[in-house]
């Protein structure tokens, strides 16, 4: 996979003739400005762009599309590039403009995601995850390759969030392909509750679950679980937003378990315990053994609790619990 | 111990256990059972395995499944079932005679316990009745209940290595032993030809038809089991039924009602020994391993919780709600048989039989032996 050697001459192109629609070789994302405007404004343009001239007397950028706009920026109007003899094949103006940023930065997420789905087409598989993965930093594995891919997939209003690692490859992936049409919709939600990877995990696990059980689609589950209402009141904290999900996915989840959990707060609020006492069951009800236990200061305190639970006692109202 | 050959292979009936490659520990290959295994399945591909920890390719559990391996189990081979703390034993003793099986249930949870591959049989059959008679001349005052049924099916390989008629001999000196073995199959020939049915209890694992046909691939269909029960018991033989694993899903209750009146339909009350009843659980290992070669089985799907030993079992409540369940059609149509319950713990023996085994009763071990 070694790149054929593009052969270039030097050119003053007026930026008016730069085609800033063909974004054949777009792949910067999420780069500020800023700093590059500093830099050529202290030491000028250090490296020239490369273009590639088309057929309607417009250039097609190569490489150095920020460079290029932050000349724009900067009010000038030509500028000394590098232009590509004509004729040389896509798949190496690809490799190209690969190594060409290979050399000069590192790539973020999205970047890396739009490298490997520009080289796609060119290019076997093996070959990317041999020869090119490596060098993005990424394990040579198909599943890094397919999670690049759906990044790319997704609509670019979720990338600034996979960059903010608020949003993930693997829970993106999940969401392709377990909830395609519903896609967006997760995701918006994801970043709405401020979720991190394990919560969002166990979300999307849950709702497979609930579905393979209830045998029923997504569109028929959601409405009930979101509660838009709940999801849209500004007067509800991002975390009571996510508590009020997790709260809901559970009692989907283990429908029982939750009915005898308020059963039993129920049962032991009309014991009438204090409030220095409190009565536990077994783990998920499991085995018959409640714990009882008393919190005090002063040894007053426990002779008046245990006096509340002898006469709990007296009425067998510990008679249920077990 | 010989090994006289069948007139016929009844094992190549069975196509749904047909093997398709033999591997032989070259330990093994001096024991008569081997020799005599390569003889009756010589048309099939052999290995010879030499290393004395080899690192067998890489394997698919169905393909393995389809890989005979003879060799020999050097550790102990009879030792107790292993209980754990907070559910109740039936304190049988295991003869470890094999691991993994031919058939395929979706939900078995060897699966998960074990990570050797292939249908593993153990041929130093010497050893392992020098070590049962050790065992049995330790504990002669003791009523024993013995099984081979732990770790594989206890007659499925029967047919090809008649280790019920050996079986037979080493324990017809012990008055107070007796040997239940425990199948999905229907492969009881070897059994018919057997005197001193007295000595085996034959148990059969039961579910409703339509999920043993689902669930439990390559076992025989329930029809099939409750004929071979039937001429067990035309025999002579005492039996057993297990309904182990129970599932709850959609529809079980009618499932299983018409499985136990399927049952007593067929069998008569006053021969069965005991019939065992137990929820599904599983180690969470099983789950992944359930949904990458299961994916269209629902079982899994359902409100598990972790459990006292680590399994992941229904909620108690929905236990004891179906043991109610299976208890009242047990004796709607069998009356009075002897029913307990496989690893429960004492707050559902409570709910469901009003007593626990052991605290002003017999033991659930006790219960079992008076009927030995």
């Amino acid at each position: 996979m070694k790149p054929k050697p593009i052969e270039v001459f030097e050119k003053v192109v007026p930026l008016s003739a730069l085609d800033w629609q063909d974004t054949t070789f777009l792949t910067s994302y999420g780069r500020p400005l800023g700093g590059l405007l500093q830099s050529i404004q202290a030491i000028g343009l250090q490296q020239p762009p490369v273009l590639e001239a088309k057929r309607d007397g417009t250039y097609r950028i190569l490489t150095g599309r920020r460079r290029l706009r932050a000349l724009v920026f900067l009010g000038r109007e030509q500028v000394s590039c590098r232009i590509a003899e004509r004729g040389a094949a896509l798949a190496d103006l690809h490799l190209f403009h690969f190594f060409d940023n290979l050399g000069q930065r590192t790539f973020n997420l999205i970047e890396k995601s739009w490298l490997l789905k520009m080289l796609g087409p060119f290019f076997r598989e093996e070959e990317l995850l041999k020869e090119i993965l490596p060098l993005l930093d990424l394990p040579p594995q198909k599943v890094f390759l397919k999670r690049c891919q759906g990044i790319t997939d997704i609509s670019p209003i979720f990338w600034p969030s996979v960059l903010r690692e608020r949003l993930f490859p693997e829970v993106i992936e999940t969401v392709q392909q377990a909830f395609p049409k519903f896609a967006s919709l997760l995701l918006a939600l994801f970043i709405l509750v401020r979720w991190g990877f394990q919560k969002q995990k166990e979300f999307l696990k849950g709702l497979q679950e609930i579905i393979l059980r209830s045998q029923e689609p997504l569109e028929a589950i959601l409405p009930d679980m979101m509660q838009k209402a709940i999801l849209a009141d500004p007067g509800f904290t991002p975390q009571q937003k996510g508590e009020f999900l997790r709260k809901k996915m559970r009692t989907r989840l283990y429908p029982t378990l939750t009915g005898l959990e308020k059963d039993f707060h129920e049962r032991v609020r009309r014991l009438g315990l204090d409030e220095r006492t409190r009565l536990l069951p077994p783990p998920y009800f499991e085995g018959g053994r409640y714990a009882l236990t008393l919190f005090f200061s002063r040894t007053r305190e426990i002779k008046e609790s245990l006096e509340c639970i002898g006469r709990i006692l007296d009425k067998g109202g510990f008679d249920d619990f077990h | 111990m010989t090994f006289t050959k069948s007139p016929k292979n009844p094992y190549k009936k069975e196509p749904a256990f047909s093997f398709k490659k033999i591997m032989v520990d070259r330990k093994a290959q001096g024991s008569p059972l081997t020799q005599e295994i390569l003889k009756t399945l010589a048309h099939l591909p052999q290995e010879w395995v030499e290393e004395d920890r080899p690192r067998f390719p890489l394997m698919n559990r169905t393909s393995s499944k389809r890989v005979l391996y003879l060799t020999h189990f050097q550790g102990q081979l009879v030792k107790p079932c292993p209980g754990t703390r907070d559910y109740l034993c039936c304190g049988y003793q295991i003869l470890h005679t094999a691991v993994n099986c031919p058939m395929d249930c979706s939900y078995c949870i060897l699966q998960a316990y074990f990570n050797q591959p292939f249908v593993r049989l153990f041929v130093n059959t010497e050893e392992i009745f020098r070590q049962l008679h050790e065992f049995l001349i330790r504990h002669q005052d003791e009523t024993i209940r013995l099984g081979t049924g732990e770790f594989t099916d206890s007659l499925v390989l029967d047919p090809l290595t008649r280790f019920s008629s050996c079986l037979l001999q080493e324990i017809l000196p012990h008055p107070k032993v007796v040997v239940e073995l425990k199948t999905k199959s229907a492969a009881i020939d070897s059994l018919l030809r057997l005197n001193h049915p007295e000595k085996f209890i034959i148990a059969w694992s039961l579910n409703p038809a339509e999920l043993i046909q689902r669930e439990e691939k390559g076992s025989a269909p329930l029809s099939k089991r409750l004929a071979a029960a039937r001429q067990c018991q035309d025999k002579g033989y005492r039996l057993g039924f297990h309904f182990d694993p129970i599932f709850y899903y959609p529809g079980w209750e009618e499932a299983y009602r018409r499985t136990v009146q399927r049952l007593f339909s067929k069998i008569e009350a006053g021969r069965i020994a005991w019939i065992s009843l137990g929820c599904f659980r599983y180690l969470p290992e099983l789950r992944s391993i359930m949904e990458g070669r299961q994916p269209a089985s629902r079982l899994i799907h359902e409100e598990f919780i972790p459990a006292l030993d680590k399994k992941m079992r229904y909620l108690q409540v929905r236990r004891v709600e179906i043991y109610a369940k299976m208890l009242e059609w047990i004796r709607r149509y069998g009356g009075d048989c002897l029913v307990y319950l496989c690893m429960e713990n004492e707050a559902v023996w409570e709910k469901v039989f009003g007593f626990i085994p052991g605290q002003g009763s017999p033991s659930l071990k006790e219960m079992l032996d008076q009927r030995v």
